[in-house]
């Protein structure tokens, strides 16, 4: 067929070829060959963005994509264009891909465990964005009875809605917080639970409008308290004996009061304890108690033997509180006065008022009393138990070996009980007592390691046995684990294991059934956020630490990899639309 | 065949009836928008829909009035409608009387065939579109009305609802039928209830009467109310009855004996006891503390407002009358009662002088109100109101009540003052005429002279007639220019006489019979040594006298200048008086330092261990002092709990301590139902099940719990060891850092 239009000639001829190259490539379906890095590869953890990846991957030509878990796939609506396989952990990685040098982690990281297997890896990361919620809460609050417990984190959030942070117990909300938006906010909450036991707490963060954006449980044991054995020595009897026997002993704890009554003459009172005799004081009377609470004079009285014996006992933790009447006795000498009485301390006004603070009383609930003549200094090792309102220190301890000396200017606390505040009189006696005591040296001491235990992860643990070795039973309810442990290589009463929850809730361990140690395990849904900040900061911290190492030997591979086909598709209709067009004009 | 008039007829009226259905279904359709909006009751919803429809109906009509049938349009649409009638419908409404033979002859044609035709389907019906309208309306109501009762929250507050509890408690299995009549004490006049269920709510003091009918044969039944006191009821013809005066609220629990002699025990029933409030008095007449005059109004009213919950039955008023000076005291009660009662409101007019009193007696009122509770009435008193009465005698003594000027409550300026005053006067000398400005300044001179005679009080110069040489006299001349009252000072400064009080003119006859006598007394003076001299009288010492009288001497000069009408010489004396005067205020201030008692310091270890002792044992004691902990039973409770819920198997002895915490529930449940029955049953349940299978429910546990830690006071602080875990390398560490001191 000729057409009229010579001029044509050249540019029909042109879109001829075109036509039939294109309509060639459409069937043969050309390919090109490229250069592809199989040291690298791309790992996509939890809460990891399958569009940033996707981005990512097709811009690296990075070949090989992996997920973590299986959480992972079952999370995300897995789109045709990524094609990755799912690995259970990184030591399959390991195991199965040797080659891989390099990873470029998305999502919010990996866990420690992960990250051990992981030895040799360069890590890029693309880590997510800090998530809403509690970063930070404890994951089990472990308190005596009677002792206020005080919950403390931290709160994220990147909106700017006014939210607030209710702490509530299982009765309802006892306090709450209004949150700072768009950014981090403390949080400390307090309470005194009344009863011996297991407790959960709640945070729970609530919109004005009333939508709940995070919620999240603290658990909380309260273990009974141990009570205390205390000597008490005085040159006199005491008003201020009398009220801390009056209100410590019909709690439990056991007294042996020693007062001088006259030349020669002492009154001897036991209370909760059995009689012994306390006319000589060796070594063994001493150890026998907890702390001893006695007055210079009592301390001077002591003949040299008795005075080396409390020298020892305190030296192997016998706590000893020393109450100073005026500046004279401080600088009162007798043998080994500087272990009992090395004070920083200098004389002031005779009985002047102070308001005691420090003991977990609030200052408007103290009135003030009367303070020995006397200031004290607190040197760099001194500890301040507890200080008057110009933080000038009114009771201080130091260590000796084991044990503590305390010395105080404050004698006239008994007037608290008079005055019907028996609360601060308490809450001042065994804020100082605690503190100075022997501290109960426990055979056996479990301590969890992995900071937010959760079920299906590996929660590390260690022990501490005195003596054997321990073998721990984990119990959650009916169910009855048993976890073997290994030997710390530098300390032998060290041992270490590794648990696996398989049931969320209260777990016990122990060796022997015998006072068990309480700890909780959350849920996968429960401390999201603190889990993605632990991951995303072990993660940085191990990225870093492997940022030394060299990318090894590069293994590079040619790959085919298909042309796209709707160039040559396009390319056809072009041609073919101006063949048929041309012929019209 | 329908007549052509009955058509028209039945025209008008389908008419009327479809415009009933519209405006029946416009008025259906906003009341229950009505609704929507504001919740109404049923009858409120009728009778608005109703008036609705009224209204409506009005209106239509007076719209559509032109809109009627008459034969003429229906003739007209016969015409159009009906080929057959050959346009000659009018003709079926004409009478034939008044037509002609050939219309007659028509007439007669088309009549013959609309009898075989039905002309009345011809003729529009309004009515099929009405119904449709209305069907449409009743839907879009209905819809309305249903969407209102699904959101709509019921709300809850009055009695009736408060004691329906959201949660109710089943009866009993052999339960057929329970009926409680609650009659209230008479005297709220409050109805007798009847009530289907045994969780009760009452006023205090009621009769319940119970009828219980069971489906199966039981041989006993009683009621035990508060785990203590029992009700047995009287099989009386297969129904169980018997009736209690309820004084107390707490719970109480049905108890059903079968034939068999097993015991069968119903679950906790809430007993909810609203109290009878004391009356509640105010009085708002008169004020708390008030003073009369009892020479202008001797009637007090006394008005009071009264509120008790089922009315008052006794009121009194209780005036106490107080008469009498110093410790010449007396008191008297008389007890009085309303004269009016208007509602709450009780009044009575009090009059004072039936009382007897007098001025500077008091009154002392209060008022008390019992209500008509039985046994015992509910008494109260109110806060006492204060009535003095004003003593006049007094107050004439009082000096400041004569003065007329109301705006200077001071009788005398103060030297400040007067510095101010002058000065004033001289900013305001250019818009002042000269004898204002004289006259001004001359009363300035004057509250000067005041002042000075007032501080020559102090130094005993109060009988000194005239100081620095001017009379009083000259002073009242001065001021009263010529036929005015007297300057209101001058009452201070002399003594002023009215004109007819007669010793005026004596002492001036007096002064008229001696003149010689002052000079007699001058010229003594200087020969004589004088005591007690006016100068001398006083307790200040020289150096306060020698200043006082320099302020004097410079009061005396700025005094001569204001009177010579030249304030601005007279401030420079009058501020070096003030300066003086302030000094010697602050001279007058003595401070004294304060002497006590200092012991000599004690010595015990020297005084107290010097005696003989050889007789005197040391002491040894030994007890045991550890307080029972009053909680005990509840921390037991609670320890099982944990114990159940974290999967522990339950001892018998747990088991135990289960039990009696529901016995310490139920002493709580005793004063606060409300609060812990709930809990009481759900431990009642938990024993069970642990009973059958061994397994406590936890959310059940969890609800007990809840209130078991409520019943706990809170925790105070307490002595502890802490416990410590130290490896031996910590160890080592603590003894070397102990030796290094």
């Amino acid at each position: 067929m000729r057409r009229p239009n010579r001029r044509q000639l050249p540019f029909r001829l042109a879109a001829t070829c075109l036509a039939a190259l294109s309509l060639f490539a459409l069937l043969v379906r050309p390919s090109k060959t490229i250069d592809v890095n199989f040291a690298d590869a791309v790992l996509l953890t939890d809460g990891a963005s399958l569009e940033q990846a996707t981005a990512f991957i097709d811009s690296a030509k990075i070949p090989r994509v992996f997920a973590l878990n299986l959480a992972f796939k079952s999370s995300n609506n897995r789109p045709s264009s990524l094609n990755f396989t799912s690995i259970p952990d990184a030591a399959f990685l390991r195991r199965r891909f040797p080659d891989v040098r390099t990873l470029h982690v998305f999502g919010n990281g990996l866990a420690a465990h992960d990250l051990a297997d992981l030895n040799g890896v360069k890590l890029h990361l693309h880590l997510n964005e800090l998530p809403d919620g509690v970063h930070y809460a404890p994951a089990l609050e472990t308190s005596p009875f009677g002792k206020p417990i005080f919950i403390r984190g931290l709160y994220h959030q990147s909106g700017g809605k006014s939210t607030r942070l209710y702490f509530s117990d299982a009765s309802g909300a006892l306090d709450s917080l209004l949150l700072v938006p768009n950014g981090n906010t403390p949080f400390e909450f307090s309470t005194t639970p009344k009863a011996v036991g297991r407790f959960l707490y709640t945070l729970s963060a609530r919109t004005t409008a009333g939508d709940t954006t995070a919620i999240e449980t603290v658990p909380t044991v309260i273990v009974p308290a141990d009570t205390l054995s205390l000597l008490v020595l005085e040159r006199a009897p005491t008003f201020e004996t009398k009220h801390l026997k009056n209100w410590a002993a019909t709690t439990g704890n056991r007294f042996a009061i020693r007062s001088v009554v006259s030349k020669g003459k002492t009154a001897t009172e036991f209370l909760n304890i059995e009689k012994r005799s306390l006319a000589r004081l060796p070594v063994e009377v001493f150890n026998a108690f907890d702390a001893a609470l006695l007055d210079v004079a009592s301390l001077a009285a002591l003949s040299n033997l008795e005075r080396d014996a409390l020298k020892r006992a305190v030296e192997a933790g016998l706590g000893i509180f020393i109450m100073l009447d005026d500046a004279t006795e401080a600088r009162r000498t007798f043998s080994d006065s500087n272990f009992f009485l090395d004070l920083n301390a200098r004389q002031s006004e005779p009985e002047r008022p102070v308001k005691p603070m420090g003991f977990g009383v609030s200052p408007s609930a103290v009135s003030p009393i009367a303070a020995a003549g006397l200031e004290l200094k607190a040197d760099d090792d001194a500890i301040i138990l507890v200080s008057d309102e110009r933080r000038n220190p009114l009771v201080v301890s130091h260590y000796r070996g084991l044990g503590r000396v305390a010395v105080g200017v404050l004698h006239d606390t008994y007037r608290w009980v008079l005055e019907g505040k028996t609360n601060v009189h308490a809450a001042y006696w065994s804020h100082i007592l605690n503190a100075v005591a022997r501290r109960k040296l426990n055979e056996e001491d479990w301590r969890m390691i992995t900071e937010t235990p959760t079920v299906d992860m590996p929660i590390a643990l260690n022990a501490r046995a005195m003596s054997s070795v321990p073998v721990g039973i984990v119990r959650s309810g009916a169910a009855a684990d048993t976890i073997f442990l290994a030997q710390d290589a530098l300390e032998p009463t060290l041992w270490h294991g590794v648990f696996w929850a398989r049931e969320t809730g209260w777990h016990s361990i122990s060796s022997n059934d015998q006072r068990p140690t309480w700890f909780y395990v959350f849920g996968k849904h429960e401390r999201r956020a603190q889990r993605a900040i632990e991951m995303r900061m072990l993660t940085k911290q191990f990225a870093e630490m492997q940022s030394t190492l060299v990318a090894g030997d590069a293994r590079q591979i040619k790959r085919e990899e298909p042309m796209p086909l709707w160039w040559f598709f396009a390319g056809f209709v072009v041609a073919a639309g101006y063949l048929w067009a041309e012929r019209k004009f | 065949m329908t007549t052509p008039a009955a058509l028209t007829h039945r025209c008008n009226q389908r008419l009327w009836a479809s415009l009933a259905l519209r405006s029946a279904a416009i008025a259906l359709v906003l009341t229950a928008l009505a609704g929507w909006l504001t919740p109404i009751s049923m009858l409120t919803f009728v009778g608005v829909a109703l008036l609705g429809t009224t209204i409506s109906l009005g209106v239509i009509a007076l719209l559509e009035k032109g809109k009627a049938a008459t034969d003429a349009l229906i003739a007209q649409h016969l015409n159009r409608a009906v080929p057959e009638l050959e346009e000659s419908a009018e003709l079926l409404f004409a009478p034939p009387a008044n037509l002609t033979l050939l219309e007659r002859l028509q007439q007669k044609r088309i009549t013959a065939k609309a009898a075989s035709l039905t002309l009345e389907a011809v003729l529009p019906n309004p009515m099929t579109s009405a119904i449709y309208f209305f069907a449409l309306s009743a839907v879009a109501a209905c819809l309305l009305v249903a969407t209102q009762l699904l959101f709509s929250k019921k709300p809850n507050g009055d009695l009736q609802a408060a004691s329906n509890p959201s949660v109710a408690v089943p009866l009993p299995p052999n339960v057929e039928s329970v009926s409680v009549t609650l009659a209230p004490p008479r005297y709220t006049a409050k109805p007798v209830q009847t009530v289907s269920r045994l969780d009760l709510s009452f006023l205090e003091h009621s009769r319940a009467s119970f009828e219980i009918r069971f489906s199966t044969r039981v041989a006993a039944a009683w009621l035990v109310f508060n785990g203590d006191d029992t009700l047995r009821l009287k099989n009386e013809k297969g129904k169980f009855i018997g009736s209690k005066i309820l004084d107390a609220g707490g719970f109480y629990v049905l108890h059903v004996e079968d034939e068999q002699g097993r015991t069968q025990t119903s679950d906790y029933h809430k007993l909810e006891m609203l109290r009878d409030n004391a009356p509640t008095i105010v009085i708002s007449e008169p004020d708390q503390r008030s003073e009369i005059d009892i020479l202008k109004t001797a009637l007090l009213p006394l008005t009071a407002t009264i509120h008790d919950d089922y009315g008052i039955a006794k009121t009194k008023v209780v005036a106490v009358i107080t008469q009498g000076k110093g410790e010449n005291v007396k008191f008297r009660e008389q007890i009085l009662s309303f004269e009016s009662i208007a509602g709450e409101r009780y009044s009575r007019q009090l009059d004072l002088k039936a009382f007897g009193l007098a001025p500077g007696d008091e009154l002392y009122l209060h008022v008390e109100a019992g209500d008509a509770r039985e046994p015992k009435p509910n008494w109260t008193r109110s806060e006492t109101h204060i009535v003095s009465i004003k003593d006049t005698a007094a107050s004439e003594v009082d000096f400041s009540m004569s003065l007329p000027i109301a705006a200077q409550p001071d009788y005398f300026r103060s030297q400040r003052q007067i510095i101010i005053d002058t000065q004033k006067l001289l900013r305001e000398k250019k818009t002042l005429s000269e004898k204002e400005f004289n006259a001004r300044s001359e009363n300035i001179g004057i509250d000067q002279k005041v002042l000075r005679l007032r501080y020559g009080k102090f130094l005993g110069e109060e009988f000194e007639s005239a100081i620095g040489g001017v009379d009083a006299d000259e002073i009242m001349k001065a001021a009263t220019p010529k036929d005015s009252v007297v300057h209101p000072l001058m009452k201070f400064i002399k003594h002023v006489h009215d004109a007819n009080c007669g010793h005026d003119v004596k002492s001036a006859e007096m002064a008229d019979k001696n003149p010689n006598e002052e000079s007699v007394e001058k010229l003594m003076s200087r020969f004589t040594h004088a005591h007690d001299t006016e100068e001398g009288a006083t307790f200040y010492s020289d150096g306060v006298k020698a200043q006082l009288k320099a302020a004097l001497a410079e009061m005396w000069e700025a005094e001569l200048y204001l009177r010579m009408h030249k304030p601005a010489d007279a401030i420079p004396f009058e501020l070096n008086a003030l300066k003086l005067l302030k000094d010697l205020q602050q001279k007058s201030r003595v401070y004294v330092q304060r002497v006590g008692f200092e012991p000599p310091p004690l010595k015990p270890d020297e005084k107290r261990l010097s005696g003989k002792l050889d007789k005197i044992q040391s002491s040894i004691n030994a007890t045991s002092v550890v307080e029972q902990d009053n909680f005990q039973t509840v921390r037991l409770t609670l320890a099982a709990i944990q114990k159940a819920t974290s999967g522990g198997t339950l001892t018998g002895a747990d088991i135990q301590a289960l039990e009696r915490g529901g016995q310490a529930l139920g002493d709580a449940a005793r004063n606060e139902p409300t609060r812990y029955l709930a809990a009481m049953r759900d431990l009642r349940l938990c024993l069970n099940a642990l009973a059958e299978s061994g397994i406590a429910p936890a959310l059940r546990l969890a609800s007990v719990e809840r209130a078991l830690l409520t019943l706990l006071p809170p925790a105070e602080p307490r002595l502890e060891q802490t416990p410590l875990s130290m490896s031996s390398v910590a160890k080592a560490y603590f003894n070397s850092f102990g030796n290094a001191k």
